[in-house]
């Protein structure tokens, strides 16, 4: 793999794993257990999206 | 967000990827109307597509809920075509082959070690027991949960060489503590390594191991 290609791959699985916490409160409370609120608040934005849109 | 040549649409997930059985159709099947038309979600995903994943990346794509033995670890995940007329099913913790039968750009695997080949094409460990012929991703490298087969040929220790085991099942073993090898066993040894054990393997039992990203010849 190209460095490029790696990045790629790597902001994929990113993307993918917040893609997976948006639809699922629960495994969200897990991850935030796990890593610590401000680390998957950094690291997956679109996984608070749409609680904010909805808490608004 | 991703830029550049090689952005894509964001992947579409059908399942958590330790507890599913694959996508019917390569990228998955249209889950809204018209509901089942067998054609695929706009092909965001295609076989050879890879994906890294950092430890809180896989807990976040591990179902925790129904398969309380194997969660996902960090590595490299490739997702791929299981074929359709394979002797075994595709198994959590067992081994794919690559598939020479079919196109290199299909990216099919089985589970099989079938072929001229033997093990020698490990194109990484299965996350989720699948159905045959659908897609879906398997790991190439990372900590993965790996099934070892029995009896163990050598004793097996926390951080030994971990080599696949060729015993017709996909499964790995382990070779410390035997005797000396033969030039052809040492090439097989060169050929079967894994990675290494991280915890104690035990026989017929699914454990840890670090899988090396030496083995791949499609990149």
């Amino acid at each position: 793999m190209t460095p490029a290609e790696y990045a790629e791959a790597a902001e994929r699985g990113r993307s993918m794993a917040a893609l997976a916490l948006r639809d699922d409160p629960d495994k969200l409370a897990q991850v935030e257990a796990m890593a610590g609120r401000g680390y998957c608040q950094r690291r997956y934005p679109e996984a608070y999206d749409n609680r904010n849109f909805t808490e608004n | 967000m991703p830029s550049g040549p090689f952005t894509k649409q964001n992947i579409r997930i059908s399942g958590k990827l330790n507890y599913y059985l694959g996508d019917a159709i390569v990228g998955g099947l249209i889950t809204s109307a018209p509901s089942g038309l067998a054609i695929s979600q706009g092909q965001q995903t295609i076989p050879g597509d890879r994906i890294i994943l950092n430890a809180v990346d896989a807990l976040a794509l591990s179902d925790t809920v129904n398969v309380t033995t194997s969660n996902l670890w960090d590595g490299l995940y490739i997702y791929v075509r299981t074929k359709a007329t394979s002797t075994l099913t595709p198994t959590l913790g067992h081994m794919a082959f690559w598939d020479t039968g079919v196109a290199e750009s299909i990216h099919q695997v089985t589970p099989d070690e079938s072929g001229a080949q033997g093990v020698a094409l490990c194109a990484g460990v299965f996350v989720s027991t699948m159905t045959k012929g659908y897609s879906w991703w398997i790991q190439a490298a990372g900590l993965a949960n790996i099934a070892f087969t029995t009896p163990l040929t050598g004793v097996p220790t926390d951080g030994c060489p971990v080599y696949a085991a060729a015993d017709a099942a996909g499964r790995a073993d382990v070779l410390d503590g035997g005797g000396a090898p033969s030039f052809t066993q040492i090439g097989q040894m060169l050929q079967r390594y894994l990675g290494d054990a991280v915890g104690l393997p035990a026989a017929a039992t699914t454990s840890t191991v670090d899988m090396r990203m030496n083995r791949m010849f499609r990149w």
